[in-house]
């Protein structure tokens, strides 16, 4: 019997009963191996192109925010975060914010204007893993002025923050405050806190004492934060006033659905009873 | 139910006793109602037009 075995690399022929066929394979074994190397190449290059971007971007977003943050250590957070560039997806502090002296217009000024939606603060600042500390700032005049900003946290006016000055002052956009933190002394002030935050509804916390004139009759307050801020005037003061929006007043506190009477509701006159010592006008 | 002295303004008026502005005011204990005149609501927005003015920078 004649066996012709023919391979890849040289044709030989053999001539015998049976053949002992050293690779038999005809190049299927380089075919594999060279398959194998392709596969192993292009799943490694994946990968590792799949780290080394991630790396990268680590790298970059440290260099960025430990320059801007100061390592954590930036205490002058002035016009910080105003510019349109800022977005959900790219604010992502690496550290707390923690100005220790001035956070005028921190955020003011089309801060999120590009986001295409209105941001939650709170939310993105939980998503980054860090807060909002305005504890130690000594002016925060504007800092939310014309930003796209829905909803704060809390802020802490209870040690430095005396003055709460413009702190809320044009936020055309916020409808929410998680919280404000007054002393207990009645010091804090409030100037123009609340001037032309229109859309402002709810003060979900207010802990501490308004000792000082208050207007928020720009504001589109709900009863309960209106509620809050009644049970939070000081009942030691004398000679200052609190003013509301008289429409709001009378839709929040109104006797039956659309009877806006509020004004005059047994539950709006009992609550401001409670301050007989502060003047409550309603414009 | 407790009472507290109101003061109502006119229609297109406003009270204001030069610090305090409102169409409808719960006086507190001890204000004299006679502290407070009437403007316009054009006088007023005027002033708070001003006020805005003056939170500008």
């Amino acid at each position: 019997m004649i066996l012709d075995v023919k391979f890849e690399e040289s044709k030989t022929t053999f001539d015998c009963d049976f053949v002992e066929v050293h690779n038999i394979s005809d190049g299927g074994f380089e075919r594999g191996l060279a398959e194998g190397e392709r596969i192993g190449y292009e799943k490694g290059s994946a990968e590792g192109y799949s780290q080394g971007e991630a790396d990268g971007r680590k790298t970059e977003y440290d260099a960025f925010w430990d320059s801007f943050q100061d390592y954590g250590n930036r205490v002058d957070y002035e016009y910080a975060f105003v510019a349109l560039g800022w977005t959900t997806k790219n604010f992502k502090p690496k550290y707390d914010i923690r100005p220790t002296g001035s956070a005028i217009y921190m955020f003011g000024i089309n801060a999120f204007k590009n986001n295409g939606e209105k941001v939650d603060l709170t939310e993105l600042l939980e998503n980054a893993g860090v807060t909002l500390d305005l504890s130690n700032a000594t002016n925060a005049d504007y800092a939310f002025r014309n930003s796209y900003i829905k909803r704060v946290p809390i802020i802490d006016a209870s040690k430095t923050l005396i003055n709460l000055g413009s702190i809320f002052a044009f936020a055309y956009d916020l409808e929410t405050v998680d919280g404000i933190i007054l002393n207990n002394e009645g010091t804090n002030t409030f100037n123009s806190a609340f001037t032309a935050a229109s859309a402002l509804r709810e003060i979900k916390r207010i802990d501490g004492v308004i000792g000082n004139n208050i207007e928020l009759n720009y504001c589109t307050l709900s009863k309960e934060s209106i509620a809050r801020v009644i049970n939070a005037l000081s009942t030691e003061t004398s000679g200052i006033s609190c003013k509301f929006s008289k429409y709001r007043v009378n839709k929040e506190f109104e006797t039956a659905q659309g009877k806006n009477d509020g004004s005059t509701s047994t539950e709006w006159l009992d609550l401001i009873a409670t301050k007989p010592n502060w003047t409550i006008s309603l414009a | 139910m407790k009472i507290r002295n109101v003061i109502y303004a006119d229609d297109g008026k406003v009270l204001t006793n030069g610090e305090t502005y409102g169409k409808q005011i719960y006086l507190a204990e001890g204000v004299d109602p006679n502290s407070f005149h009437e403007i316009t609501d054009e006088e007023y927005a005027k002033i708070l037009k001003e006020e805005e003015k003056n939170e500008t920078r």
